[in-house]
């Protein structure tokens, strides 16, 4: 009765081909995401800089990032980084951090990230409210986005009508 | 004890076996490279939230201090509850507390030869859960129990003494299911399994019996003896940096256990408001509500067999099992009179409706794992008395999803 219990088969995945990991889907979101931002060119400091999406403190995603690493975004070859403290930040495009983080990071380098124009990117509330630019989030099984949008012009960051269009809402704070 | 250690470690098994995953080999993956996806079609992928998380890991330490007594709402002290009758008060004729009353000023019904003073209950729960989809989780809980129970008494060598029982409790097996979810609120419901691992057997030194170990109080006994089933809903809300719950659950007992008696049901509510406004502590609030029944049955060993104190031993038939004292009662039964040597021993004071104010915080050590402590203060207390009642209860918590 017992081994018939620890074998007893599984069906809640079975079959289940719509079902996507979370984070390879998140990691194909950041993708296009930053194809559909647009960097002024002071963004990336030389001609030949590669495009740098970046983690800082804990990596929830696993391997999932590999699948971008080498593509080309915005014409320059793509670069996955990942900072384990806020002591370890250097520039990037693409930021992916705690809520947590990003206010060290708006303490210790408020310089480096309005001027390096990161985009900063969360998945844990209150992110957008506290002046990151993109808050990733859930409608029902569904990825969803927030975007705030006075926080990504306050970075110089032009964001396409089409992405605001998903958006799952659009939101402005006044300062960061 | 063969047969009761045989009986528990089958259970143990049959727990294992009951909430081990069964390992979805023939799930199939979709294709691993999404980015040749464009935005709208990634967001319409149903997403397996799980992915690289399907285990939850948690220890939780709960300690919990019993010092003085309550009955109903009144508060007791050592005084009112321990019995000072005279030995010759014992000697002859029924126990009956009403003609004690008569014989002994201050004799109440609610004073006993022996009682608690101090118990301490401290309790390691391990948890580890797997999340067999986003909506199905399956769990397995160990408890290990230690407590520990001053006492005094009128029996010579017996003023005060001390009895402990530590063991392995009531392993929980159990399901919870994500009912219902809109965009901030959601609603989990809960089927747990309480297996009678822990023991009802624990023995130590009592006044019952000066020479021997005899059967400790309910009170001190691991487990419950039956098995327990215990549903439970969960409803919580997410707005903004504010989260409120509540969750109402119960412990119902099925049957009786191996000595004759049952546990009360349990029913009870917990409220909750959690802010995530700091950074790095979510502090909340809480007010728990928890109705108990009294017990059902008695544990016929507990009782006192009819004897004269300090002189003779336990009075006995002719085929050598004890004599209890009995009376008649109002539909014409016999029952037994005063056969209960301790509040802790009398099924009838158990239970009762508490009300407590929790506080405490959760800690984000790092991604997926958290500390929680929890302190609870009672604040009304309405017990099937003279029964000791709570004055604190700390809990420490650690939670891993991996």
């Amino acid at each position: 009765m017992i081994a018939l219990l620890l074998f007893y088969p599984y069906s809640g995945a079975a079959g289940r081909l719509d079902e996507a990991d979370e984070y390879q889907a998140k990691t194909a979101l950041l993708y296009n995401f930053a194809k559909l931002v647009t960097w002024p060119e002071d963004a990336f400091g030389a001609a030949d800089a590669p495009f740098v999406f970046a983690i800082l403190g804990s990596n929830p995603f696993g391997r999932s990032m590999q699948l971008i690493e080498g593509k080309r975004m915005h014409g320059r070859p793509i670069e996955v980084r990942h900072y384990p403290t806020v002591a370890d930040f250097k520039s990037c495009q693409v930021l992916f951090c705690s809520p947590k983080d990003l206010q060290k990071l708006k303490d210790q380098h408020p310089e480096q990230l309005r001027q390096g124009h990161v985009l900063t990117v969360g998945q844990k509330d209150p992110f957008a409210h506290n002046g990151g630019i993109l808050y990733l989030t859930f409608a029902e099984d569904h990825l969803a986005f927030v975007i705030n949008l006075g926080a990504a012009r306050r970075t110089g960051l032009d964001i396409s009508a089409s992405l605001l269009s998903l958006a799952l809402d659009v939101i402005e704070t006044d300062e960061d | 004890m063969i047969t009761s250690l045989c009986r528990r470690a089958w259970l143990f098994a049959l727990a294992i076996a009951l909430a081990w995953p069964a390992t979805p080999a023939n799930a199939q993956k979709p294709p691993t490279d999404l980015t040749e996806l464009n935005i709208e079609e990634i967001l319409s992928l149903r997403i397996n939230r799980q992915g690289l998380k399907r285990w939850s890991a948690g220890y939780r330490f709960v300690y919990a201090k019993f010092d003085g007594y309550r009955d109903g709402t009144d508060n007791l002290n050592l005084p009112d509850v321990l019995g000072r009758p005279s030995a010759a008060a014992y000697q002859d004729g029924p126990f009956d507390p009403d003609l004690k009353a008569e014989i002994i000023p201050g004799y109440t019904a609610n004073t006993y030869p022996v009682t608690p003073t101090v118990i301490t209950q401290q309790a390691h729960l391990f948890d580890i859960s797997y999340h067999l989809n986003k909506k199905l989780t399956l769990g397995l809980l160990l408890p290990f129990i230690s407590q520990s129970s001053n006492h005094e008494s009128i029996v010579p060598n017996f003023a005060e003494f001390n009895i402990t029982s530590s063991g392995l409790g009531d392993i929980s097996v159990s399901a919870s299911y994500l009912a219902w979810q809109r965009d901030k609120g959601h609603l989990v419901a809960n089927l747990g399994l309480k297996l009678p691992t822990g023991s009802i057997d624990e023995l130590g030194p009592t006044p019952r019996d000066p020479n021997n170990d005899t059967l400790l109080p309910y009170t001190m006994q691991i487990g419950s003896g039956t098995f327990d089933f215990e549903p439970s809903l969960a409803y919580g809300n997410n707005s903004g940096q504010w989260h409120y719950g509540a969750r109402t659950y119960a412990t119902l007992r099925l049957g009786s256990n191996a000595h004759d008696y049952t546990l009360g049901n349990r029913f009870g509510l917990n409220t909750s408001l959690r802010t995530d406004r700091f950074s790095w502590v979510n502090p909340f609030v809480g007010l728990g509500f928890q109705s108990s029944g009294e017990i059902r049955g008695v544990d016929n060993d507990l009782k006192v067999p009819l004897r004269k104190i300090g002189s003779e031993g336990p009075v006995s038939d002719e085929n050598g099992n004890p004599v209890f004292e009995t009376t008649t009662d109002a539909a014409g039964h016999t029952v037994p009179v005063m056969v209960f040597p301790a509040p802790v021993t009398n099924p009838a004071l158990f239970g009762g409706q508490e009300l407590a104010l929790s506080l405490g915080g959760k800690i984000a050590l790092r991604e997926g794992m958290a500390l929680q402590i929890r302190y609870d203060i009672p604040i009304y207390q309405d017990l099937n008395g003279p029964q000791p009642k709570e004055v604190a209860h700390f809990d420490l918590g650690w939670t891993w999803t991996f």
